[in-house]
């Protein structure tokens, strides 16, 4: 009796421990639905929608080998186990040059698919190459200093730190440099394409957002100190919102002066959003000039 | 039928097919030389591929890029296949006669191929696209 009350505990508090290992898997497993799905895998814009596209395509072109090889890795196990005899038993087989061009050929025609692929989408998603069927609407200069990123609206006159506002289904032109930092790159994942900013060079990029929201921006060179705080948020808007952010960042008091400039271009780490009403006469230029040994930019350094 | 149908459909076909015959390829070879002598493998080599490649070819999008080129890759390729033993039976016999150890393996790892990318284009491409 004794032992059998025992066996009783014995087997519950099993039962219990396994209970617990199963809620736990299931939690684990459960907790990735509660992510949000970001990123690339979750586009908001043309281009990332078409690179989206060619990674699923991409990765489906390497399963047709992978998954078979992995299935007959198994059915080899299977069929070759010691305690199976196969009748055929063949010790001087060692070549067939129908399985040679098979198992060859095929992996061939899947790297040429892959390779008209990528040249196909590489020239297709050229961020410096304008989205067809849509106008540029806004231009934008994006400077990445020690560790912030500006953005000039030349346009408008206006510009922002760590703070980007972008207009939903119209095509953005960017033009990007880099200030007093190391190689960086200007990504939004969830808008399209990465592209680097150097010091004395102009990159160019083109984007267009196809749904209102606020995306991540970031800067995905490493760059030095303040590297992991350069990030920075993308909200995009209808146009009548645009054009009222137009209007309330006029009526900031502040303005991108060249002694202001002097003043960001130092190093600040998780810098404030900042927004100037007016910005110096050929900035952006100017900052490119000035890695070149002609520019006319004055710094108080 | 819409070429996601298809997919699916012709997809799921290939793969529960050659799953079975890649891990039974004892019984696959027995039937296989048997379809050799018989009317079966006028069936199987030459019926059946023209009636899916002509159901698959009936999507025919003049080789677009996309997941319809796929299909009309598929579509088209078994249509030859089975024109091929339709119109020559003879040479088809002699080569299948040749290489009759290895045409049940390698008929399962086409159908693994095939599988893979039609469920991939039934299944997974329509959710992105």
């Amino acid at each position: 009796m004794l032992m059998l009350t025992q066996m009783i505990k014995t087997m519950g508090r099993t039962l219990l421990r396994l209970k617990f290992i199963f809620i736990t898997f299931l939690a684990t497993l459960l907790a990735g639905c509660d992510q949000k799905v970001t990123g690339i895998l979750n586009p908001k814009g043309i281009i990332s929608y078409e690179e989206r596209i060619l990674l699923f395509d991409s990765v489906a072109l390497m399963l047709i080998v992978v998954i078979p090889v992995i299935i007959m890795s198994f059915a080899f196990i299977i069929r070759y186990r010691e305690g199976k005899r196969t009748s055929a038993y063949k010790p001087n087989w060692g070549h067939s040059v129908f399985l040679e061009g098979f198992w060859w050929g095929i992996p061939c025609l899947i790297i040429v698919a892959l390779g008209i692929m990528a040249w196909h989408y590489t020239h297709k998603l050229d961020p410096y190459r304008k989205i067809d069927g849509y106008p540029v609407s806004l231009k934008v200069q994006v400077v990445a200093l020690p560790w912030k990123w500006l953005f000039i609206y030349p346009e408008q006159n206006i510009a922002s730190v760590n703070y980007l506002k972008l207009p939903v289904n119209q095509q953005v032109q960017f033009f990007l440099t880099s200030d007093n930092v190391p190689m960086s790159a200007f990504f939004v994942p969830q808008l399209g394409s990465q592209i680097y900013t150097m010091a004395g060079m102009q990159t160019q990029l083109h984007l267009l957002a196809t749904q209102t929201g606020t995306y991540r921006g970031l800067d995905s060179q490493y760059n030095g100190d303040g590297f992991s705080d350069m990030h920075f948020p993308v909200e995009v808007v209808d146009d009548a919102e645009m054009k009222a952010w137009f209007a309330s960042v006029k009526n900031s008091n502040k303005t991108l002066n060249l002694s202001n400039y002097t003043k960001l271009r130092q190093n600040s780490i998780a810098h404030p959003k900042e927004f100037y009403s007016g910005v110096e006469d050929k900035l952006f230029m100017n900052i490119m000039h000035y890695y070149m040994g002609h520019g006319p930019l004055k710094f108080d350094n | 039928m819409s070429y996601i149908l298809f997919a699916r459909w012709f997809g799921l076909i290939s793969i529960i097919l050659s799953l079975g015959i890649i891990f039974n390829l004892k019984d696959a070879r027995e039937m296989a030389k048997g379809f050799v002598k018989s009317e079966t493998g006028y069936i199987m080599g030459a019926v059946l591929p023209i009636i899916f490649g002509s159901l698959a070819f009936m999507h025919h999008h003049a080789f677009e890029e996309g997941p319809t080129l796929i299909i009309d890759i598929i579509g088209l390729s078994m249509i030859l296949l089975g024109a091929y033993r339709a119109w020559f039976p003879e040479h088809w016999k002699k080569v299948l006669g040749e290489h009759i150890d290895i045409v049940p393996p390698m008929f399962a790892l086409f159908g693994m191929m095939f599988g893979v990318i039609l469920l991939y284009v039934g299944f997974i491409s329509p959710l992105i696209r």
